[in-house]
This record gives structure tokens, C-alpha cells and sequence, in this order.
């Protein structure tokens, strides 16, 4: 009885050994994600974004002119959104929960943000067309373009 | 002899706290890299459109936008129209996608994944023939870049 449960303290200290040794392995190895990074300073990205009317074959094309934004995660944006346009128009970046207020033709709004999460943003037009009240264009769902955050 | 027994066994505890501990910590400390969000779809509009003085022929005729950017693995959706009054057509050179040939007031959409980082031109590939209505003396200035940039840090 003894001798089994001498044995048995042995193995249990041997497993604990093993087990520390492992988890010393394993913790001097562990992923550091910002130590080998080199280190960057947020940058502040000053832009200004207009509706574009774009005309041919008898129609306008209206769009949010530039299409693409790309800015890495902590950068600031800041967005001065016009619109020389003859109808209203209102910018909101979805995913982003930011808009601007409605830009009525000839006026003008910015909005300044941090880009704190990375991803794949739509923006787009959230005036739906509508002729009575000078609401954006027939071609609505076209006025669309994209955010891009990396890390 | 139970003395050494308690010992032993004490060693043994103590031991395996220490190495629940540091487990726990690698684990703790491994999940500090935030993936960014899986791919997403980019659906946009692709016009090719002609400029040139009000009222007259255009002269210049471009793609908008000039600049598509993607990160490795989003989908990409081009819903291309031809607003000139020339036929013109739509490729990306090296990823194999093109659109079909369109006269003015014509559209076409392609859909693709963005599965190779890089930068790629993308142009018009119908060449000038003024005979036939096909693309305009300006046709090696049609261009654009795709950028398909590794989403995540690796």
C-alpha cells in the first residue's frame, strides 16, 4: 500500500514537472502582437469628398467622389463632405454610425472621427430619391463607396 | 517516511498551480491580435465616362473610380456602364475578369473574388478603330488600379 501510493506521489510529481516545464515553454514562445511591430504614430488624414455628376447618353450619374477611402486603425479622419449638386444629398457611413447633416445644393459638412475598428465600410446616400422634395436622384443606390481600415 | 511523503505531495501542488498559471497567462496573452472582420462584399458602380468641354466632343474618357482597393479574400461586384458614345469594354490585366463589350448606355456587372494581393491595372480592351465606333484616340489612358492590399496582420 505504501509503495502504490509512493508510486502514485511520483507520477503525480513527474506529470506536474512536465506540466511546468511545458507551460514555461509555451509562455517564453507566446505571440507577442505589438512588441515586434514597429511602432507608428496615428496619422491625421485630412480629405475633402464632393458629389460628382458625372452626364452622357441623356443621364447624370451622381457619386461620392472619392470612392475609396483607406486609413490604418487609430488614424483620424478628417472628411469635409460638399455637394455642388442641384439636389440634396446626406453622407452616412454605415458601420460607423456617422452622417453628416443634409447637404442641401451648395452647402458643405465635415465630420472627424477615429478609425477605432478595422473593416470594410460602406458609405453611401441615406436620402432616398424622391422627386417632390429634391431628395437625391434616380440613380440612389449607385452613390455608394467604401471605407477600408487595416491594422 | 509520511513526512517526506506530505512533501513530496506538497511540491507536486504547488508545482501544478504554477503551471495552470503560466497556461493560463499564454493563453490570456495570445488572443491580443484582433482579426479584422471576415471578407466583405464590395459592391460598387464602375462608370466610363467621356469629358471634354461643355457643350462639345469629349476628348478625355476615364474610368470612376481610377482606384479600387480590397483586402485579400473580399468579394468585389463592378456594375460597369458605358456613359460615352463609344464602345468600350472593361478588364482587370492578371486576374483573368473582364466585362463584356459595351456600346453607349450599355452595362454589364462581374463579380470576383479578390484572392491575390498585388497591384493590377485595370483598362479598356476594345481598341481605337474610329470605323467601327470602338474606343477613342485616348485608349492607352483608360486606366485604373485595383489594389488588393493582406487584410489582417499575420
Amino acid at each position: 500500500m505504501t509503495q502504490r501510493g509512493n508510486a502514485l506521489i511520483g507520477l503525480t510529481l513527474a506529470v506536474a514537472v512536465v506540466a511546468l516545464v511545458l507551460s514555461i515553454m509555451a509562455y517564453a514562445t507566446r505571440t507577442r502582437p505589438e512588441a515586434s511591430q514597429t511602432p507608428r504614430a496615428p496619422a491625421t488624414l485630412d480629405l475633402s469628398m464632393v458629389v460628382a455628376t458625372f452626364t452622357g447618353q441623356g443621364m447624370t450619374a451622381h457619386r461620392w467622389y472619392p470612392t475609396m477611402l483607406v486609413a490604418r486603425r487609430g488614424d483620424t479622419i478628417d472628411l469635409a463632405v460638399a455637394n455642388p449638386d442641384q439636389f440634396n444629398h446626406q453622407l452616412e457611413i454605415t458601420g460607423y454610425k456617422l452622417k453628416t447633416k443634409k447637404l442641401t445644393p451648395g452647402s458643405s459638412d465635415s465630420i472627424r472621427f477615429v478609425a477605432d475598428h478595422s473593416g470594410v465600410f460602406l458609405f453611401q446616400c441615406m436620402l432616398p430619391h424622391n422627386p417632390a422634395t429634391g431628395d437625391c436622384t434616380p440613380d440612389h443606390p449607385q452613390m455608394r463607396g467604401f471605407l477600408i481600415v487595416t491594422e | 517516511m509520511s513526512g517526506s511523503r506530505s512533501v513530496v505531495a506538497g511540491v507536486s501542488v504547488l508545482t501544478s498551480l504554477v503551471a495552470v498559471a503560466l497556461s493560463l497567462l499564454t493563453l490570456t496573452s495570445a488572443q491580443a491580435p484582433v482579426p479584422s472582420s471576415g471578407p466583405a462584399h464590395i459592391d460598387l458602380s464602375m462608370l466610363i465616362t467621356g469629358r471634354g468641354p461643355i457643350g462639345g466632343p469629349s476628348e478625355s474618357h476615364l474610368f470612376d473610380p481610377q482606384m479600387l482597393v480590397a483586402r485579400r479574400g473580399d468579394q468585389v461586384t463592378l456594375r460597369v456602364q458605358n456613359q460615352s458614345n463609344f464602345r468600350h469594354g472593361f478588364e482587370i490585366v492578371g486576374y483573368g475578369v473582364h466585362a463584356a463589350e459595351m456600346n453607349g448606355g450599355q452595362s454589364d456587372a462581374i463579380t470576383f473574388t479578390a484572392d491575390r494581393p498585388g497591384i493590377f491595372v485595370y483598362r479598356c480592351n476594345v481598341p481605337y478603330d474610329p470605323a467601327t465606333g470602338s474606343c477613342s484616340p485616348d485608349h492607352e489612358t483608360m486606366l485604373g488600379h485595383l489594389v488588393v492590399i493582406e487584410g489582417t496582420k499575420r
